[in-house]
C-alpha cells in the first residue's frame, strides 16, 4: 500500500514537473533575437549623417518598454541616460541625453538585438546619434553598433571591431569633415 | 518489497539521467571559430517559408529568393529552407525609413532555444534590385545573408571576415555574399550537421 502511493507520488511529481516544463518551454515566453544588416558606414560617412557627435558617460539604463514603431529594429527598446563631456559636432544644451536602443526585456517580452549598439551603466563612449525619428528628445546611435566607440585611456574601439584606434586621429577625422 | 528496489534503481537512474543532461549542456561549446552561432535552432533540419504579398513579384520570378535559399540547401548539411504557401515564417518587406537598417530578421525561439517561428524583412526605403545594379541592393546578396540569420549564424564585423556571406555590413552593388565562404559552409554544418 505504502508502496503504491509513492508510486502515485512519483508519478504525480513527474506530471508536474513535465507540465511546468512544457508551459515554460513553449507557451510562455516570447523571446526573439534579431539580426539586422546594416548600411556600411565609415568614419567620413557616420560623421556627415550624425546630428551630433560628443564624448560621454552612461549615466543609466532605464527599464525597457514597448513601442509599435516599425523603423526600429525590435518593438521592445530601452533607454539609456548619457552624460556628455565634450561635444564634436552640433551642442546641445540639455545636460544629459536620452538615447533610444532597439531591443530589451519587458514583462512578457525579451528580445536581443544583434546589431544595436550597446550601452551599459559607467561606460565611456565616443557616440554618433542621430535625431529619433518618431520621439522627440531622444536620440539613436548612428548606423547602430558602429555610431559607439568606447573609450579607454587614449585609444577607442568600435563595437564589434577587434581594431584599436587614436581617439585624437577619430577626433581629426570627425574635425576634418565638418570643415 | 520489490518496489522499493525498483523505486531506489529508479532514483538513480534519474540522477544519471540529470547528471548527463547537465553535462551535455555545459559541454555545448559557446564560442566558435570563424563563425559565429547563437546556439538558437530549429529543431527540425527541414523548415519552410512563404512570401508575403508585400514581397514585389520580381524577387521571386527573377529566382533572386529561390537562389538564396538554395545557396544553403546546397551546402552539403542536413538544413534545407523550403517553400510552402501555409508556414508561418515569412518575408515580408516594407516601407521602414533610412533607418540604417536595409533588411532584418526576427526569429523567435522558447527557453531551450529552439525556433518557434520566423521573419525576413527588407527594407523597402533603400533601392533594391535582383540584377546586382550599381547604386541598389541586391535582393539575392541580401537574402543569403539573411537566410544566414534564418538558420541562426550571427553577423561577422571583423575586416578579416568581410568576404564571408555572414559579414555583417552591406553595399550597393555588393553581391559576393551571394556565394557562401568555406567559413559560412563550416557554420551551417557545425548547427545543423553533414
Ligand atoms: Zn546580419
Amino acid at each position: 500500500m505504502k508502496n503504491r502511493i509513492a508510486i502515485l507520488a512519483l508519478v504525480g511529481v513527474v506530471v508536474i514537473i513535465a507540465g511546468l516544463l512544457y508551459w515554460r518551454t513553449l507557451i510562455k515566453p516570447r523571446k526573439q533575437v534579431v539580426n539586422g544588416i546594416l548600411v556600411e558606414m565609415d568614419i567620413p560617412t557616420l560623421s556627415k549623417k550624425a546630428d551630433t557627435i560628443l564624448i560621454g558617460t552612461v549615466k543609466s539604463k532605464l527599464p525597457s518598454a514597448k513601442d509599435n514603431s516599425k523603423k526600429r529594429l525590435s518593438k521592445v527598446y530601452t533607454d539609456v541616460i548619457v552624460v556628455p563631456e565634450k561635444y564634436l559636432k552640433n551642442p546641445q544644451d540639455s545636460p544629459e541625453l536620452k538615447v533610444r536602443l532597439a531591443g530589451g526585456k519587458t514583462d512578457d517580452a525579451w528580445v536581443w538585438v544583434e546589431d544595436e549598439a550597446s550601452l551599459e551603466r559607467g561606460e565611456h563612449v565616443l557616440l554618433f546619434l542621430s535625431k529619433d525619428a518618431e520621439a522627440r528628445d531622444v536620440w539613436t546611435v548612428t548606423g547602430l553598433c558602429q555610431g559607439k566607440f568606447n573609450i579607454s585611456g587614449s585609444k577607442v574601439k568600435q563595437q564589434f571591431s577587434d581594431e584599436e584606434i587614436e581617439l585624437n586621429r577619430l577626433e581629426q577625422q570627425i574635425q576634418k569633415v565638418q570643415d | 518489497m520489490g518496489v522499493a528496489i525498483f523505486l531506489r534503481k529508479l532514483k538513480f537512474k534519474l540522477i544519471f539521467v540529470g547528471v548527463g543532461i547537465f553535462l551535455l549542456l555545459v559541454s555545448i561549446p559557446a564560442v566558435a571559430l570563424a563563425f559565429s552561432y547563437s546556439a538558437i535552432r530549429w529543431w527540425s533540419t527541414t523548415t519552410y517559408v512563404r512570401y508575403d504579398s508585400s514581397v514585389p513579384d520580381s524577387w521571386q520570378s527573377s529566382g533572386a529568393l529561390y537562389n538564396a535559399r538554395r545557396a544553403w540547401n546546397n551546402a552539403g548539411s542536413k538544413f534545407r529552407i523550403y517553400y510552402s504557401s501555409s508556414s508561418e515564417n515569412v518575408v515580408k518587406a516594407g516601407y521602414y525609413g533610412k533607418t540604417d537598417w536595409i533588411a532584418k530578421a526576427s526569429i523567435n525561439y522558447n527557453l531551450l532555444g529552439y525556433i518557434n517561428q520566423a521573419e525576413i524583412i527588407f527594407n523597402r526605403s533603400y533601392p533594391w534590385s535582383t540584377t546586382g545594379a550599381s547604386d541598389y541592393y541586391d535582393v539575392q546578396n541580401i537574402a543569403t545573408h539573411e537566410f544566414g540569420h534564418w538558420l541562426q549564424l550571427n553577423d561577422l564585423y571583423s575586416s578579416t571576415d568581410y568576404y564571408k556571406t555572414m559579414y555583417g555590413h552591406a553595399k550597393t552593388g555588393e553581391t559576393y555574399k551571394r556565394t557562401l565562404h568555406s567559413d559560412d559552409i563550416a557554420g551551417i554544418k557545425y548547427i545543423y550537421g553533414e
